[in-house]
């Protein structure tokens, strides 16, 4: 029996799939409503900052959510089944490129920039530009880990559950990613970057 | 004694998040010193780290397009759609084979078709005309039978007298029923028995060349002892005893299906037309050799 419309609205996402999985069409456009911004935002950082790429990426999901309800698995939390699904993809979409990196490079765009300011922002901008690079240059699953956690500011445990892993495996990633990242940008000013952080 | 730590290497981002390295207690301090360079890194992970959570809510987020939620929509639409519907779509996948080896598998499908119609056609035209013969009314079927006085299942058969004999034949008046029935229904034909020897070759002859023209479906009159006799038993039934024509000999030896002229039809049992047949076959010999019987057919009778 289907939901009146708030109902959609403030039903869970484990609700809303089996709504889905019955042929609830309501059901189906309240869950894309609700994760495809995300979802977009994901893909757009995870492949190369390729809004057209996030895009596609973003329909064929959903298209395959549409023929295919019954794959998700009612014992996992439906927003952690996505995203396992949107990193398989992402990998997917990494096997694809003969070189990932050297296309990393290539596909990236500055469309999403906006247009400097002042020196603050020129500053942040730059930073953004080598953060991406640097994110690229990652292990796939490293640089999932880090997007999931500092981007889309997922529980560890959560992003444990999307890779199938440990907490501590998570942990461990987002450790060495820190890391890593911290010794390829020391070029920005600590400083600086913290008074950017605590503005 | 080993001490064991409090914290995993893992969690320093905790401590990254929470404090600057002179915030650190020295426990926490003894920790991140094993595991990271010294105060400067960890100061430009405290930073990084701080400034990506803050960039990221400064950062613009994309938004997604109206088409696009049309087309995954769509999806979902097409998914719901009735079963049949994505069936009928698919036989443009049957028409169009690329290899020519799967083309049995439309021929197949298409002859199955094709001999389901064919049997269905057959089953609504055939059976219905069935139906109506077997509630057809049941009726008696006139016979005409010839039958021979010596055969013991058949009715009695008498030589038909004139009606001033019949006073003289106590015994054909105190016959059962059906012996006077039949013999009222029957024609015969007597003769003399001087004339015996000419009808019987006569009659042979025409059993003769009725057997040469196969048609079994007449039976020559049978001739025995002196008398011949040619009985329809069943005529009376249809046929009006008034109409009922007395066969002369010299039309029989004419044309003895002349005796259908009055659209009687003579009909025999399986075993008498095999009987019959064989003492035909055996007659006719004899009477072709028979230098008797041509001198007769010389003579014109």
């Amino acid at each position: 029996m289907g939901l009146f419309s708030k109902e959609y609205h403030q039903s869970s996402d484990e609700r809303l799939m089996e709504l889905v999985v019955r042929g609830d069409e309501r059901a189906f456009a309240a869950l894309y409503d609700r994760y495809q911004r995300r979802l977009l935002n994901y893909f757009h950082r995870m492949l190369w900052s390729d809004r057209e790429t996030a895009r596609d990426h973003v329909q064929e999901l959903f298209t395959k959510l549409a023929q295919r309800p019954a794959s998700y698995d009612p014992s996992r939390p439906f927003r952690t089944w996505l995203f396992s699904v949107a990193n398989n993809m992402c990998k997917n979409a990494y096997r694809h490129q003969v070189v990932v990196k050297a296309a990393a490079l290539e596909l990236r765009q500055a469309p999403d920039r906006v247009d400097a300011q002042n020196g603050v922002e020129v500053d942040r901008e730059r930073f953004r530009d080598r953060l991406d690079e640097e994110l690229d240059r990652l292990d796939p699953d490293h640089k999932a880990t880090f997007v999931m956690r500092y981007h889309e500011d997922m529980a560890i445990k959560e992003i444990a559950a999307a890779f199938g892993c440990s907490e501590g495996t998570v942990k461990s990633r987002l450790f060495y990613t820190l890391k890593k990242l911290a010794e390829r940008l020391k070029e920005f000013d600590p400083q600086a970057l913290e008074r950017h952080g605590k503005a | 004694m080993e001490r064991h730590e409090r914290y995993d290497p893992e969690d320093i981002e905790h401590l990254l998040s929470e404090r600057s390295f002179d915030a650190l207690l020295e426990e926490e301090r003894a920790y991140v010193m094993r595991h990271l360079g010294g105060r400067e890194e960890y100061e430009n992970m405290r930073a990084l780290l701080l400034h990506v959570r803050h960039d990221e809510q400064q950062r613009e987020e994309i938004e997604g397009d109206e088409q696009t939620r049309d087309r995954v929509m769509g999806a979902f639409r097409a998914q719901q759609r009735p079963t049949w519907r994505i069936w009928l779509n698919s036989l443009a996948s049957v028409f169009a084979i690329d290899e020519h080896r799967s083309y049995w598998k439309p021929a197949l499908a298409f002859g199955s078709l094709a001999a389901l119609i064919g049997l269905g056609v057959y089953l609504a035209v055939v059976l219905p005309g069935k139906g109506e013969l077997e509630l057809a009314e049941v009726r008696q079927v006139p016979q005409k039978t010839v039958t021979e006085p010596g055969s013991s299942k058949e009715p009695a058969l008498t030589p038909v007298t004139p009606p001033s004999d019949v006073a003289a034949q106590p015994e054909t008046a105190a016959a059962p029923p059906n012996a006077a029935e039949a013999v009222d229904r029957s024609v015969a034909i007597e003769h003399s028995s001087d004339n015996t020897g000419e009808v019987d070759a006569v009659v042979r002859n025409n059993e003769a060349s009725l057997e040469e023209e196969s048609q079994e479906d007449v039976v020559g009159a049978p001739v025995t002892g002196a008398v011949a006799t040619v009985t329809v038993p069943a005529l009376a039934e249809t046929v009006d005893l008034d109409d009922v024509r007395v066969v002369e000999v010299r039309e029989l030896v004419t044309n003895q299906s002349m005796s259908n002229a009055s659209g009687v039809q003579i009909t025999k049992t399986k075993a008498r037309t095999e009987r019959s047949k064989g003492t035909v076959r055996q007659r006719s010999r004899n009477m072709a050799n028979d230098p008797e019987v041509r001198g007769l057919l010389a003579q014109g009778w």
